[in-house]
């Protein structure tokens, strides 16, 4: 043990002590680093050396700087993360519907245009023939038909927002994953593949936050190998493997006029499955949320539509029909009709058709039977065509797009329907007062469109040429306390109801869940911010210790270098 | 409110302890910005999701809340058209009384012309008074006109005044399930629709594939989603099929259900329609008919077995009792047509035969085929005397459809292809028939046909219009060309729906309704003028006055009487027992001691049948003939042999044979005298005559008639209406066929017979070498409405004719009433208008007051909420500041 020894070894102790400021610096300059994990400089003491039967210590040596972080705990985050994350889009789309639903309003909401609209039949009631009172009807049944429309198209433009997000979701991952191939490269080549015990730091902070992100929109599972590098599998499959990754790619697929993105491997071509994280979440809340909305929208407004037109098939205007296409079109006119493919299904019954002559003021009645028991002949397009063809005073055919045109054969001769008991006419859309099966194409038909047309109103049930009484919009009117025997019995507003209560009760359930998350994700951070956030106070205490024992340090040296003084003045 | 998220337990970073703060203040922000929302906006909720059951609960108040509004609007309307309504009707009563007041009046002055045309003045105004109110209009809405409310309800039509309403009301729902009839239409305050004509003959419809289940067993059709089972034994076992009959519409329905559906290795079931029912067979074995579970389906269909009946080949149901529709046809009324199947080994080759008429002359008919046609070109000839159709087929080439061409074409049936042969649409009818196929039998044709033929003849007011309906060929068709002829009168299905009924709508018009020469008025049940028509009912309900003493025999004053004859021999009658003028004159032509020796006291009716004539003839002529009046007897007074008070009547008055003679007096009276044209007297009594039956029977059984050379034939008018006398007596010098009134009694006036004013009307015309008389019609109806009697009282008026007046004024009392009883009615269903309305104005506090509570902020609870989430993020902030405030670096 020599004095030059000493002094080489207060020089470790420097060195040791400048690097532990350096990293208590770069701690206390990340302090509000979103993300950073803070690093802490691992002293031990430096090797002895044996003089003698003396052992004597050599100083301090700095063995390795490290991360302070809780392995298992960042583990669990990334689920938490993916759980969240999810969470947060089924969340954002209920809420989303619920806006568009704007159920509460008492003005503007669905509810109240369908209650409007029924409304409105109550002023023809005592005043059947009062032109404003149907056009009032018409008006609000054409509102409450865009209102459908509307809310529609926003739900199918949600739908598109997350087919949006979902091939941009695509690239992320891609972006991601090369973040983190490449990172894996650098952190294995820093941390010299376990040669050093220090860690790669900004490195790592770097590739945690691009498997933070990667976690949030998938569920995917991570494993640190001892190289420092990371390999990342969703569900069984590699996205990031050492050095190497795969990308991802979204294609798009077309069902019902709605375009659905998924994503899958480019080389495989296999989808990419997850039950965490953002992207099922999208998923789920395209097809589910807002697909079962849609659905159940379409199954409101095509319930709507058929029942209602079913009563409206059964009344008369205030004047008859000179011609009247069908707003359905058939395919195969010798097809049963209820084989034919109809958005609404006609049964075994039969209609009216009341041909009325205006020079005469006489009505006749005919009778059509409308076949469907399946036993023997039942009536196709053509036979009903046929039947109608062969009554007097009124031609049928079918036109070139496959719909039945009624027409009368002379000026005086007009025509409507009564007591259908198959719905066919609402099915092939003959006297009908909306169009359309879905919310999407629902619409007022358009021969009740125009100036005089709302005299097609079909509020009588006392047939043509007498003036109208108002016994049809009579029951028109109780139409939304009619219990419906398509709907299970339940009545249009059960209904609505039932989708508004979906909707209603899966956003809070889906708040809730989300909520419950954001706790346990915050709470697992808490945790890991125990660990690796940056406490200046701590640091301070830090520098002050290591600016102590550099400063003692020096002293050592210092006494040293007096004693080589004192030696060389000798 | 933010989660609350616990505090790591070990050390804590600054960055950790910002974001916590930063999270925390953001957290009591959004609490207090939402807080504060909530009291500026006065809602609890934004979203549904804020709290989902009371949003739920919420979004049905809101929609109850819409509904009961739009109740309060309708009923708005309501009040507004009652309200209108009322005042209209204030000035009718007025009206009416006046006029009623100048009517009476005129009667005590009926000869000055002046009072008279001031009282038709006064009626009038009435008239346009009434008009006035009648067609009372609100927002261009007739009030009084039904539910055709943009038609003028009352206007004239000539002379009359037509009601061009109808007897419907417009109702509107006041509140969600109560419906309130809004209007009253026109004939309920003025009248203007007359009683029906009502069809008094079940039509009985046919029972045909296309009858609606719904409109069978009168209406109440069956149960929909039921069914029944068919059980066949074939002798070694029994197998069951169930037939489900849910969404069957018609009766072909229920046949093809049943027939597609037989026991699992049962024989063929077949269901035919037979005398309007169902009847079901196998073709071997025996069958059952039953009920599935509890239902009543099979029973309801009437082929119901019971299972006391012992199952035979065949279940014959009971008459179904289709009801009349407006697609009835005419050719399916009265009856059924006769029907068989006539069936060919192999498919698509059965054909059911039916006659083209109803009646049972179609019954038994056989159908065969026999060669010697041609395929494509095949005959059907029918055999009337043989009963056969015979159709010339060329065997084994001519197909089904071939057949049906050629029994079509022959008419006297129809032949259509039977479905239950059909394997393939496309092939149906193209087997070929064979020429051992033989022998249906039709059956089941019964009834008769209605006789379209002949027409009607209509009469509202003006002149008779002749309707000929050999067009129609449905009940609708048939109304459709009452309603065209232009007389004011519609016909409808009657409310049993068995029958239709016809009525005016012109006031102050007859009508009625006769036959054309044939009987389709009759068979229809609408001709206003049959034998079973009520005299009571005759002139507008004057009635038939008869004589009005002298109509009854009083048997208990037949007790006995004396007559002395001219020969001194004195005969004691006894009249006890005697119930009619015959009896006493046999009584006293074979009284002991008459027709003896001289004694020959003839007693006989006198040629009116109302009184005895005695005629002596006894020789030798001592002295007078006396009939006595013995003491304590009183038939010599009744018989008006003895006045009076005297004890006996003495006569030697000769006749031109020199026989003494007493007449007695009218002891009954007679009505009418028809002078035959041989001269001979009709005398007709009407007494207790209640119907045109009555009348006919006692002209056509009067004495003398059909006796000798006299016939005279009463019965109803084939063309027209009235009673029509066929005159057919034999005589080489006929005088005119007479009616005359007699005795005082306006009876042949009253039916129509003799004009007023007149005492006889005479004819020497007719058809078939017989002299006919025809009387008028007398039996019409009329609308009973104000604007009838006030035209009635006009014209009574005009020919100051105070019984008229009277009856017009009894009348006016009539609709009075229902005026007054209108605006009463009026005025009451306001009131229940206010009752509605109070009661809708409560509920909607009510409604408001439960949607406040589910949606609206309770502002109390917010603002104190506000203020000490206020207090807490103060807290917050200062505690937040000292934290982040405090570093040691401060103290080194």
């Amino acid at each position: 043990m020599s004095l030059f020894g000493s002094i080489h070894l207060g020089a470790n102790t420097l060195r040791a002590m400048q690097i532990g400021l350096q990293v208590t610096g770069n701690n206390i300059a990340n302090a509000n680093t979103p993300g950073f994990v803070r690093q802490e400089v691992i002293y031990s003491p430096a090797p002895v050396q044996k003089i003698g039967n003396l052992t004597l210590g050599l100083g301090v040596q700095v063995d390795a700087i490290v991360d302070k972080i809780d392995k298992f705990v960042l583990d669990r985050l990334v689920g938490a993360r993916g759980d969240r994350a999810g969470a947060e889009v089924h969340e954002e789309a209920y809420r989303e519907i619920e806006n568009l639903l704007n159920g509460l309003s008492g003005e503007t909401d669905l509810s109240t245009e369908f209650t409007n609209f029924i409304n409105s039949i109550g002023g023809v009631l005592d005043a059947p023939n009062d032109p404003a009172a149907r056009h009032l009807v018409i008006t609000l049944g054409d509102k409450l038909a865009q209102s459908l429309n509307s809310i529609s198209s926003r739900a199918t433009s949600i739908h598109e927002e997350f087919n949006d997000r979902i091939i941009a979701s695509a690239d992320e991952i891609n972006v991601l994953t090369e973040t983190i191939r490449k990172l894996n490269l650098q952190v294995a080549t820093v941390e010299g593949s376990g040669a050093s015990d220090s860690d790669a730091g900004g490195l790592r902070v770097e590739r945690q936050k691009a498997i933070d992100r990667l976690s949030e929109i998938l569920g995917i599972t991570v494993n640190e190998q001892t190289s420092g590098a990371v390999n990342i599998a969703v569900g069984g499959e590699f996205l990031v493997f050492e050095g190497q990754r795969l990308t991802v790619e979204s294609v798009l697929t077309s069902e019902d006029g709605l375009s659905t993105a998924t994503i899958q491997f480019t080389s495989t071509q296999s989808p990419l499955e997850s039950r965490v994280g953002e992207l099922p979440a999208m998923y789920a809340a395209r097809d589910q949320i807002v697909g079962d909305f849609l659905d159940g929208l379409d199954q409101l407004a095509g319930l709507f539509a058929f029942e209602f037109n079913k009563l409206h098939t059964q009344g008369q205007g205030l004047v008859g029909f000179d011609e009247l296409t069908s707003v359905n079109s058939i395919p195969d006119a010798d097809a049963a009709l209820d084989e034919a493919g109809l958005a609404f299904t006609p049964v075994r019954g039969k209609f009216d058709l009341l041909v009325y002559n205006r020079a005469q003021n006489t009505t006749k009645t005919h009778e059509i039977f409308i076949q469907l028991d399946g036993l023997d002949d039942d009536t196709s397009l053509n036979d009903l065509t046929a039947t109608l063809d062969a009554i007097d005073g009124i031609s049928a055919t079918i036109n070139s797009g496959g719909k039945l045109e009624i027409t009368s054969d002379s000026n005086d001769a007009t025509f409507a329907f009564d007591d259908d008991t198959s719905g066919v006419l609402a099915a092939l859309g003959l006297n009908t007062f909306f169009t359309g099966s879905t919310a999407r194409d629902i619409a007022v038909n358009s021969e009740l469109r125009g100036l005089g047309n709302e005299a097609k109103f079909a509020a009588s049930g006392g047939g043509l040429g007498t003036p109208s009484d108002s016994a049809n919009a009579l029951v028109l009117y109780k139409f939304l306390d009619k219990s419906l025997d398509s709907a299970g019995g339940l009545t249009v507003p059960d209904v609505y109801d039932r989708l508004v209560n979906t909707v209603s009760q899966g956003a809070t359930v889906a708040g809730a869940i989300a909520e419950g998350f954001r706790v346990f994700e915050n709470t697992l951070d808490g945790q890991q911010q125990a660990v690796a956030g940056v406490n200046l106070d701590e640091e301070a205490i830090n520098l002050i210790t290591l600016q102590r024992i550099y400063q003692a340090s020096a002293r050592f040296i210092q006494t040293a270098a007096e004693l080589l003084d004192v030696l060389i003045n000798l | 409110m933010a989660g609350i998220t616990p505090i790591p337990t070990t050390r804590v970073g600054d960055y950790f302890i910002r974001q916590r703060l930063v999270n925390q203040v953001q957290g009591d922000q959004l609490d207090l910005f939402r807080l504060q929302t909530q009291v500026s906006t006065g809602r609890r909720i934004f979203l549904p999701s804020d709290d989902a059951p009371a949003a739920l609960r919420a979004i049905a108040l809101q929609r109850t809340i819409q509904r009961k509004e739009q109740s309060e609007r309708n009923l708005a309307g309501s009040r507004s058209v009652l309200t209108v309504a009322e005042t209209a009707l204030v000035s009718v009563a007025d009206s009416l009384r006046n006029v009623r007041g100048s009517a009476v009046e005129s009667v005590s002055n009926l000869t000055s012309e002046e009072s008279r045309n001031a009282a038709i003045a006064d009626v009038d105004a009435a008239i346009t008074a009434l008009l006035t109110s009648g067609n009372a209009n609100y927002n261009g809405r007739y009030l009084f006109a039904g539910s055709r409310t943009n038609v003028l309800p009352f206007d004239y039509a000539g002379e009359f005044i037509e009601y061009r309403g109808n007897e419907k009301s417009l109702q509107n729902y006041v509140d969600l399930e109560q419906l309130f009839t809004t209007n009253l239409p026109g004939t309920e305050v003025f009248g203007g629709v007359s009683g029906e004509v009502r069809g008094s003959t079940d039509l009985n419809p046919q029972l045909t594939e296309n009858t609606l289940l719904t409109s069978i067993n009168g209406g109440d059709g069956i149960n929909t989603n039921s069914a029944i089972s068919i059980n066949v034994n074939d002798g070694l076992a029994t197998t069951s099929s169930i037939i489900d009959l849910s969404g069957a519409v018609t009766i072909g329905d229920v046949i093809r259900r049943i027939e597609a559906n037989p026991p699992a290795g049962s024989a063929i079931i077949r269901v035919d329609i037979v005398n309007n029912g169902l009847t079901v067979s196998t073709s071997a074995g025996t069958v059952r008919v039953g009920e599935v579970a509890a239902g009543r389906a099979a029973k309801e269909l009437g082929i119901f077995t019971p299972t006391s009946v012992v199952p035979g080949p065949a279940m014959v149901g009971s008459d179904l009792d289709p009801l009349v529709r407006k697609t009835t046809l005419l050719s399916d009324l009265f009856g059924t047509k006769a029907s068989g199947r006539l069936a060919t080994t192999g498919a698509n080759n059965d054909v059911v035969v039916t006659s083209a008429v109803n009646g049972a002359a179609w019954n038994g008919v056989s159908v065969v085929y026999a060669t010697g046609g041609v395929a494509g070109s095949e005959t059907a000839s029918y055999n009337s005397f043989s009963q056969t159709l015979t159709v010339q087929i060329e065997d084994g080439q001519s197909t089904a459809n071939d057949v049906i061409a050629a029994i079509n074409a022959e008419g006297t049936f129809t032949a259509k292809l039977d479905g239950r042969d059909t394997t393939d649409v496309d092939l149906a009818g193209s087997g070929t028939v064979d020429i051992n196929s033989f022998g249906v039998v039709t059956a089941g044709g019964g009834g008769t046909a209605l006789d379209t033929a002949s027409g009607l003849i209509l009469t509202n007011g003006g002149d008779p219009v002749v309707l000929d309906v050999s067009t129609a060929e449905t009940v609708e068709d048939f109304f459709n060309l009452i309603s065209g002829a232009g007389v004011g009168l519609a016909g409808d299905i009657n409310e049993a729906g068995s029958g239709i009924d016809v009525r005016s709508v012109l006031s102050g018009a007859d009508f009625s309704i006769g036959e054309n020469g044939g009987t389709t008025a009759t068979q229809l049940g609408i001709r206003t003028y049959t034998a079973e028509t009520q005299l009571a009912d005759f002139n507008r309900g004057i009635g038939v006055a008869t004589t009005s003493d002298l109509e009854t025999l009083d048997t208990a004053k037949l007790d006995s009487l004396a007559i002395v004859a001219r020969n001194g021999t004195a005969l004691a009658v006894n009249l006890v027992g005697s119930t009619s003028l015959q009896d006493v004159v046999d009584n006293i032509n074979t009284a002991p001691g008459n027709n003896t020796l001289g004694t020959a006291v003839l007693a006989r009716l006198s040629t009116n049948g109302n009184s005895i004539e005695l005629v002596d003839s006894s020789t030798p002529t001592t002295g007078n003939l006396v009939v006595q009046n013995p003491i304590g007897t009183q038939a010599a007074e009744y018989l008006g042999f003895v006045p009076a008070g005297d004890t006996q009547t003495s006569t030697n008055s000769t006749d031109v044979d020199g026989n003494y003679t007493i007449g007695g007096a009218n002891v009954l009276g007679n009505d009418l005298l028809i002078v035959a044209r041989d001269g001979t007297e009709l005398w007709i009594d009407l007494a207790e005559a209640t119907s045109v039956q009555d009348v006919l029977d006692r002209i056509n059984t009067a004495a003398g008639n059909n006796s000798g050379t006299t016939a005279v034939l009463a019965r109803l008018v084939g063309t027209g209406n009235g009673i029509e006398l066929v005159d057919s007596s034999t005589t080489a010098t006929p005088t005119d066929l007479i009616v005359r009134t007699v005795e005082g009694s306006q009876a042949a006036q009253y039916l129509g017979f003799v004009p007023d004013e007149q005492s006889q009307v005479s004819s020497n015309t007719g058809s078939g070498g017989n002299y006919s008389l025809t009387s008028e019609d007398r039996h019409t109806y009329e609308v009973d409405s104000v604007f009838n009697s006030l035209i009635r009282l006009r014209t009574a008026l005009q020919d100051g004719d105070a019984v008229a007046i009277g009856e017009a004024v009894e009348r006016i009392d009539v609709d009075l009433n229902r005026a007054v009883f209108a605006s009463g009615e009026i005025g009451s269903r306001l009131q229940s208008l206010d009752a509605v309305e109070t009661r809708l104005e409560d509920e909607n506090v009510q409604l408001q007051s439960a949607l406040s509570n589910e949606i609206d902020v309770d502002l109390v609870e917010a603002i104190s909420q506000l203020t000490a989430r206020q207090y807490a993020l103060q807290a917050s902030l200062q505690t937040a500041a000292s934290i982040l405030n405090m570093s040691i670096l401060d103290y080194i």
